[in-house]
């Protein structure tokens, strides 16, 4: 009984997160245990390597090498488009465009529970991630890290039903909230009005409004949208770009307050809205 | 004395292999399903040695399966310590029964565990899903046997 009495001490602990060092301490002493959970799925990843012919690797690294091409093209267009946004910005004095750092990260585990939907990465604290931080793979936002550890670190996913992100419509900037409801390939826009200019197929991209996502990248598109005229808003449920239980190989964004694309100005102008 | 310290060894050995085995993945459609390998591990050895594992290797148990599953800690020091509790009042009975009646009460004791685990991360918000647990604790129940078997083997080879 004395254990249940000191149980409920560390309980009320927790409610204050005093105990995360206790915890990182743990995890990095279990860690061993995660990474000997992901051999299984590692082993099946390696024979599907092992057992492609020669032939379809062949192809596969000539699409590789022709989707590379596609995406330098676009990307030496993306520097002077960069460039020129910065010079149009300067003109209206706003803040300037900031690039972000990416960092590749590996998954090493994933939550076995449904209704708590995280995953683990393989960078922690040695490799700079902090709380908070975005995470992408090569099509979309997948959530943001909740917990840190030495070699590991912990991303609640973007349809955990605990987490939402302030996004936009790519068309036309309307600003509105994704909510996780529990669901892999299902979120929710939260109370968007039945006269909103939202369509089935529209792009939502995450608006950096609250400070914790960087502005731009592609969260979900409208999947379908339901009017009920006894409710004042419509129900609108939108699938994430992002494949949540697919991708191995994941992007860790880092904000780079100094590192500037635009040519050097004096000073900064604005002080608000710094994600912008 | 070297015998204990290699039963320790079956011990430590078991309760890794648990913890491997419930992170791992099922398909979705099957996740509801996964048995607590860890919970069945230590009723295990709880019945097997009543005098040498107690209610302390359920905490030790407890703040593990917190942190491998990232909820608050505590969570499950609560319910594990409370499970070890149950066993041991009743170890006496319950490693007479057959394999199978031993089963039915793994059914209910994992699934008082869960209920415990259930109702306390629904009071801190995190998320409520009615009577669903019930099917783990069925599945868990389905794979006590197996525990059984490849544990005793376990034990055997190491002694």
């Amino acid at each position: 009984m004395a254990v249940i009495l000191s149980v409920i001490l560390i309980f009320i602990d927790v409610r204050t997160s005093q105990l995360s060092p206790v915890r990182n301490v743990i995890s990095s002493a279990l860690t061993p245990v995660q990474w000997l959970s992901d051999v299984p799925s590692d082993i099946a990843f390696g024979l599907e390597n092992i057992f492609t012919s020669r032939e379809s690797l062949e192809e596969e690294l000539e699409l590789m090498k022709d989707r590379m091409l596609v995406l330098e093209r676009k990307s030496q267009k993306l520097a002077s488009v960069t460039a020129e946004l910065n010079r149009l910005r300067e003109l209206l004095n706003a803040s300037r465009v900031l690039d972000e750092g990416v960092v590749v990260a590996e998954l090493i585990g994933a939550s076995p529970d449904p209704d708590n939907q995280y995953i683990l990465i393989n960078k922690g604290f040695q490799d700079g991630v902090y709380l908070g931080q975005a995470i992408l793979d090569s099509e979309g936002l997948m959530g943001q890290v909740i917990e840190i550890n030495e070699f590991s670190s912990r991303v609640l996913l973007i349809s955990d039903s605990r987490h939402a992100v302030p996004v936009q419509v790519n068309r036309n900037g309307m600003r509105a909230i994704a909510y996780g409801v529990g669901s892999l390939s299902v979120l929710e826009l939260g109370n968007v009005p039945d006269t909103a200019d939202l369509q089935v197929g529209d792009l939502l991209v995450s608006s950096g409004l609250g400070g914790r996502f960087p502005q731009g990248y592609p969260v979900a598109r409208v999947s379908s949208i339901e009017h009920d005229s006894g409710e004042s808003f419509a129900h609108v449920k939108i699938t994430p770009e992002a494949k949540l239980n697919r991708s191995r190989l994941l992007l860790l964004v880092f904000k780079q307050a100094d590192h500037v694309l635009a040519i050097e100005t004096p000073e900064e102008k604005t002080g608000g809205l710094s994600g912008d | 004395m070297a015998i204990n310290k290699i039963r320790w060894l079956a011990v430590f050995l078991s309760f890794i292999f648990a913890a491997i085995l419930e992170l791992n993945l099922l398909p979705d459609t099957l996740a509801f399903l996964r048995p607590e390998w860890l919970v069945l591990t230590l009723i295990y050895w709880l019945l097997r040695h009543p005098e040498k594992i107690g209610i302390v290797t359920g905490v030790v148990i407890g703040l593990v399966m917190d942190v491998l599953s990232g909820s608050y800690l505590g969570i499950h020091i609560l319910s594990l310590s409370l499970i070890c509790y149950l066993v041991l009042t009743m170890h006496k009975r319950l490693k007479m029964f057959p394999l199978v009646q031993q089963s039915v009460v793994v059914f209910f004791l994992v699934g008082i565990q869960l209920m415990v685990v259930y109702t306390l991360r629904s009071i801190l918000g995190v998320s409520d899903i009615g009577l669903a647990y019930l099917w783990q604790a069925l599945s868990s129940a389905i794979f006590w046997p197996m525990i059984v078997i490849l544990c005793d083997r376990l034990a055997f080879a190491l002694r």
